[in-house]
């Protein structure tokens, strides 16, 4: 029996080791129900970022005099504004200004917080303490108080935004990656590396950042959810893309004003929103799951 | 536990330090000159000059810091730009309308998560599962801006059942404050609601598998004392922690939920003082929900290490 079973398996596993650790981490993802819904919901809103000038209907700017707070009718699928603007087509382009801001935030936390925390956490010392510290303080700042902060020294936009977001990502990427720098220093392979010889610099980030690499991605994904629900929010305060960009958050804080007469425009760019975050969700957890099985689900 | 609050005390410090000092910076970082403004728009250089210097404003910046926060320690926030009104008496007309709003959201929160993660554990699989981490999905990803709006919407505008905003102090009309507390606690408490069922469900998951849930089993206790008796005292106590966190994140949501509402709390005076460039309030409003926040997460600290020995007694804990 076990000769028997011993070839089925064999191809399996060579097949897996052949594969490189990316391309078996994305069939994990995709093996896992919720990772199948992430990534159609993410691959749709990327597709519509990208094709916004193709697919959309109007310029998101243009105001149509005369069509103002029109219902949802064959001319505007989804109705139109207070200036008479499509609301389809600014939904559309506001799916760009969700994503980049989303995008450059995560990068700025990544960069700077998995530096400083990589650095400090090999370092130890007064280095270490000193940065943790700044981090601890900056986390004792409730995010949205930390934006609104920042966008009050930058002045409101949507890459300000996208900059005050990014600091407040900063302290989690810093801690996830000095914990990760803390066990890995131990390790006989950093010793070894330092017996041959290598420079600091040359062991954080060429012998221990690829290890630290699976649970900062997962948190780039947790953090992305997060970013383009802290720009939304910052931009229906008026503190984020400023008229007449076309962000959700805006749009929804403008809508406020209109409820009475435009349900509609109060509910749209809500579900566009609402749907991206569930997107980035379920694939944030999905990759948890494949990427960094030890870390236990805690609500955000 | 004595030495350990201490300890975590002390580690206060240099948090609430750099906190105040990051507060203070955002006063002199933002665009336009204070002394200017105080001045008047007619106001001559000399004016101006004369102005900077009664203010203090022409010292040195850790000097300025120094005196900033010695007015702070004897309660003196200053005056608000725009109305003249003493900064602290903004804040604390406004900081327990925020308090009544959150406390309402978390209590709502847990009555609704409790039940709801403790059934979805028992019944693991079940429909009933289905449904509860279908209402964590949902309940995770709604946005609490857009929550509050179809609330609204529904609620207000097409039913007419409640009022779309405001505040009425419960003090002076039990029945219509209560009424205009519904749509704002559920729109900053269904998200809440979301994470601790999640959370409840999982604690709860790891504990009915325990040798000593089976062994109440074997000694044949009741289903309904093996769980609640049993299973969710243990389950609880991860979920104080995460109450805890939750709830200075509340306080962070309830800035965005009192601007929908509009809620008379901290987080509305903050958006308006923002809106008017009015520094002073924005400064001393911020620097307040930071101190409570910093202030609930020492409470939960505590609390957890109340209930797990393990914490205290470890080196350097916290």
């Amino acid at each position: 029996m076990a000769t028997q079973a011993a070839p089925a398996i064999k191809p399996q596993s060579e097949r897996e080791s052949a594969q490189s650790p990316w391309v078996q981490s994305t069939r994990r993802i995709l093996r896992n129900p919720g990772g199948r819904i992430g990534v159609g919901l993410l691959v749709f809103f990327i597709a519509v970022a990208i094709f916004a000038p193709l697919i959309s209907p109007y310029d998101p700017v243009i105001q149509h005099a005369g069509d103002e707070l029109l219902a949802p009718n064959g001319q505007y699928l989804l109705g139109t504004d207070e200036f008479g603007r499509d609301l389809l087509s600014r939904i559309i382009w506001g799916t760009r200004i969700s994503l980049t801001v989303g995008l450059i935030s995560v990068a700025i936390g990544f960069a700077f917080g998995a530096t400083t925390g990589l650095i400090s956490g090999y370092l130890g010392g007064w280095v270490d303490a000193v940065v943790n510290r700044l981090w601890d303080c900056l986390l004792s700042f409730p995010t949205i108080l930390l934006g609104i902060a920042v966008v009050l020294v930058t002045g409101p936009g949507a890459v300000n935004a996208a900059i005050a977001v990014g600091i407040s990502n900063i302290p989690i990427f810093a801690r996830l990656a000095r914990a990760c720098a803390l066990t890995e220093k131990e390790r006989d392979y950093v010793l070894a590396a330092r017996t041959l010889g290598s420079d600091n610099s040359r062991i954080v980030f060429r012998h221990i950042m690829p290890n630290a690499l699976s649970p900062l991605i997962v948190q780039s994904a947790v953090a992305m959810a997060f970013a383009v629900l802290l720009e939304a929010s910052l931009s229906f305060l008026g503190l984020g893309a400023q008229p007449p960009e076309p962000s959700w958050g805006s749009m929804l804080s403008y809508s406020r004003q209109f409820l009475r007469v435009a349900w509609y425009y109060g509910v749209f760019p809500g579900v566009a929103l609402t749907m991206l975050l569930i997107g980035l969700n379920y694939f944030s957890d999905a990759m948890r799951d494949a990427l960094d099985p030890r870390q236990i689900n805690v609500g955000r | 536990m004595v030495s350990y609050i201490i300890r975590r005390l002390l580690q206060l410090i240099p948090v609430i330090l750099l906190s105040s000092f990051l507060v203070f910076m955002l006063l002199h970082l933002v665009p336009g000159d204070p002394a200017e403004t105080v001045a008047g728009p007619d106001a001559t250089p000399d004016v101006i000059a004369a102005v900077r210097v009664k203010m203090g404003l022409d010292k040195p910046l850790l000097v300025q810091y120094a005196i900033w926060l010695e007015q702070i320690a004897q309660g003196d926030l200053g005056k608000s730009y725009i109305s003249k009104m003493p900064v602290i008496d903004l804040v604390g007309y406004a900081f327990p309308a925020t308090m009544q709003l959150a406390l309402s959201s978390l209590l709502l929160a847990i009555v609704i998560s409790l039940p709801l993660g403790v059934i979805a554990a028992i019944r693991q699989g079940s429909k009933i599962d289905l449904f509860v981490q279908g209402y964590t999905a949902l309940g995770l990803a709604v946005p609490n801006f857009w929550l509050g709006i179809l609330l609204i919407l529904l609620f207000a505008l097409v039913l007419g059942m409640l009022p779309p905003g405001g505040r009425i102090d419960p003090m002076q009309n039990p029945g219509m404050g209560l009424r205009s507390l519904i749509l704002p606690s559920i729109t900053l408490g269904l998200h809440m609601s979301a994470v601790f069922t999640r959370f409840v469900r999982t604690a709860m998951l790891e504990v009915l598998h325990e040798d000593y849930v089976r062994t109440a089993r074997a000694k044949g206790l009741p289903e309904r004392s093996v769980v609640v008796g049993h299973a969710l005292r243990s389950a609880l106590v991860p979920v104080v922690t995460v109450v805890g966190l939750q709830f200075g994140r509340l306080l962070g949501g309830a800035v965005v939920v009192e601007s929908v509402f509009a809620w008379p709390g901290v987080g509305r005076l903050i958006i308006q003082a923002v809106e008017q460039r009015d520094y002073t309030v924005v400064s001393a409003a911020l620097l307040w929900l930071v101190m409570v926040f910093v202030l609930i997460n020492l409470i939960t600290d505590i609390t957890y290490a109340y209930l797990d020995p393990r914490i205290r007694l470890s080196r350097g804990g916290g």
